[in-house]
């Protein structure tokens, strides 16, 4: 422990450094500015300013600065959610059932507040976790062979497409073509090149950052013109800011309570975020003594989820910094980011950068208190922004994403993966089906092809391998499980029950 | 043809490409997995789950149908794609943000102008002159 204090501080006179605060605070601006827009979640947010941290000159402060995005573009997200009652992501879903609620019955300003505080409490305590449990991790880590790396992504794999919104199935159906398309270029252990049809723009396979950016961003902008006229802020005046002595009383308890439920949900590969928000929402409601107010401006039900949904977003860091494995599609991202600055992920990370690794540990804590001053006094800026005509929002977003595209890599070939993948996204989203499997599993797809790979050679081209460790066997036949009540549906009524009876049209 | 047999057709088409492809590249060869092997096993799962998309859609997704504007919005997207290699940056964006401005939400002709101005002009500022990342403008820059 007090190595981890050691390191912590460490990380802290990183952090500190005025060039890396300074990405701190560009990027928590710039993950709200984008964040607020309707319809743009984290990952899209993510997608559309990766190209602003081209230029940044390390790969500590590149990682600082997407971190800080993501934060800031979940609290745009849920401003979102409380104003306009639609959500960036599945995530926000959950706030949307309460926050507008309160924001209908003129209480904007404390869900927008308990949604920031929360979100700061739970982020602070998520990170503090971090610290402890990232080493352990780390250290662990360093035992896992073949089998558990494939055991552990296929997990993760089952619990994204499982849990996402819309059918298993579909789910299923997206994650195998994530699979797919992430085999495309050259295979790692023999230098074979795969289903590049000769295109030297193949070789090195399909760009992630032109694929993200046409499923979440310009599929998105597509379908939003046919939702013109449709979306109603509630545009009374904010007024009174800060919640009562009384709602405070009501969301303490569950600020804490989802914490820690987003910590332990955020540890699984492919278990954070929405599985975070729907179990704080079910605990809230059903510890609550009055259950009958969710659904109607419950204040519990903003804080709960939204500090879960943080909490998980911060230890989803584990198993990315750790393990080299994405936990969500977000982290897929800056799984993706770190690879283009040249920081591979896993367990040598934090013996061979722990710069990188506790600098950014370091940034988070310093990165929740950038997002709780700069943005409760700038919620009427963001409110503002909301106001800003679609059809001078939606070009703009477009052509930054178009021009980032471009940026990559001067190429010509990523502006049409960008289209390519745009025309996907929005078939996507008119078919109702999230694209999140897809995006994981595209990033995971090496490491499981590569660990099945050395597990079979290890096995002598058995399988029983895979599951004769004990852990590589325990975490397949939870696969196992996860794949069956969900396919069956019995895990659905489950988790979703609670959220489902509170959905309003 | 509704979205979910759309995509339905993405996946079963996929599936039979990489399917075929992985019989080419090997799934084992004198005891070693081959390249093929994944995605051989990936293409034998994702064909049923394509199949049952495609035959039962309405059970499976609650998707709406495509609608004309949004069609025509991804004609245009490609048609300005399209341009770009070959007209350079700033006229195809320019040109795109007035048919984008006035065809999909009916914005008057000098706003429109102005809008793809000042955009096109912000975007280069910001790419070029903020960030450093020299983009070919004309088309005697390609």
């Amino acid at each position: 422990m007090t190595e981890a204090i050691h390191q912590l501080a460490y990380g802290f006179s990183l952090a500190l450094q005025p060039h890396n605060l300074v990405y701190g605070v560009v990027g928590c601006l710039l993950g709200t500015f984008v964040g607020v827009l309707p319809g743009l979640g984290s990952v899209t947010t993510i997608a559309v300013l990766l190209p602003f941290t081209y230029g940044v000159g390390s790969p500590l402060g590149a990682l600082i600065m997407l971190a800080a995005i993501y934060y800031g573009a979940m609290y745009g997200g849920s401003t979102t959610s409380i104003l306009l009652n639609v959500p960036g992501e599945s995530t926000s879903v959950i706030t949307c059932l309460d926050g507008y609620q309160m924001a209908q019955q003129g209480r904007a300003g404390p869900a927008l507040a308990v949604a920031a505080i929360g979100s700061f409490a739970a982020g602070t305590l998520a990170v503090a976790g971090l610290t402890f449990v990232g080493p352990a991790f780390a250290s662990l880590a360093l035992s896992f062979g073949p089998p558990e790396f494939f055991a552990l992504a296929t997990l993760g794999l089952a619990l994204a497409s499982t849990l996402s919104p819309g059918p298993p199935v579909a789910g299923l159906a997206l994650a195998l073509v994530g699979v797919l398309l992430g085999l495309v270029g050259l295979d790692t252990v023999t230098g074979i090149e795969r289903f590049s049809f000769g295109s030297l723009r193949l070789r090195n396979g399909i760009e992630i950052v032109p694929m993200l950016m046409g499923l979440f961003g310009l599929g998105e902008i597509v379908y939003s013109l046919e939702q013109q006229g449709g979306l109603s802020m509630v545009t009374r005046r904010i007024g009174r800011l800060l919640p009562s002595r009384h709602e405070w009383k009501e969301a303490m308890g569950p600020i804490v309570r989802g914490s820690v439920v987003g910590f332990l949900t955020g540890l699984v590969p492919g278990g954070g975020g929405i599985l975070g928000s729907l179990l704080s929402y079910a605990v809230e409601k059903r510890v609550s003594k009055c259950p009958e107010r969710f659904g109607r401006g419950a204040i519990a039900g903003v804080a709960g989820p939204e500090s879960a949904n943080n909490a998980a977003a911060t230890s989803a860091f584990v198993p990315l910094l750790t393990l080299g494995l994405p936990g969500n599609a977000v982290t897929a991202v800056l799984f993706a980011a770190l690879l283009i600055q040249n920081v591979q992920p896993g367990p040598l990370l934090l013996q061979q950068r722990p710069d990188v690794f506790w600098g950014v540990i370091a940034s988070m804590y310093v990165g929740n208190l950038i997002l709780l001053v700069l943005n409760l006094p700038l919620v009427w800026l963001w409110v503002q922004l909301l106001r800003v005509p679609t059809w001078i929002l939606a070009p703009t977003v477009l052509i930054v994403t178009v021009f980032g595209a471009y940026a990559l890599r001067a190429a010509w070939f990523d502006v049409g993966t960008l289209v390519v993948f745009g025309i996907a996204g929005y078939v996507l989203r008119k078919a109702a089906l999230e694209p999140s499997p897809l995006i994981m599993a595209f990033v995971l797809a090496d490491i499981l092809d590569t660990s099945l790979r050395q597990a079979l050679l290890m096995g002598d081209g058995s399988p029983v391998i895979l599951v004769s460790r004990p852990l590589a066997g325990a975490i397949l036949a939870v696969t196992a499980v996860v794949l069956v009540t969900q396919v069956s549906g019995v895990g659905r009524a489950l988790f979703a029950g609670p959220v489902a009876a509170e959905r309003r049209p | 043809m509704s979205p979910v047999r759309v995509a339905a057709a993405g996946c079963i088409g996929l599936a039979l490409v990489f399917g075929l492809g992985s019989l080419a590249l090997g799934f084992w060869a004198e005891g070693v997995p081959g390249p093929g092997l994944l995605p051989a096993l990936s293409s034998a799962l994702l064909l049923p789950l394509g199949a049952r998309l495609w035959r039962q859609p309405s059970q499976v997704g609650s998707g709406t149908p495509f609608s004309r504007v949004s069609l025509a919005a991804l004609v245009v997207v490609v048609g300005y794609a399209l341009a770009l290699p070959f007209l350079g940056i700033v006229v195809p964006t320019s040109g795109f943000l007035v048919v984008w401005a006035r065809a999909f939400y009916r914005v008057p002709w000098r706003r429109a102008l102005v809008l793809a101005g000042g955009l096109t002009a912000l975007a280069v500022g910001l790419f070029e002159g903020a960030l450093g990342i020299p983009l070919p403008l004309w088309p005697w820059h390609r």
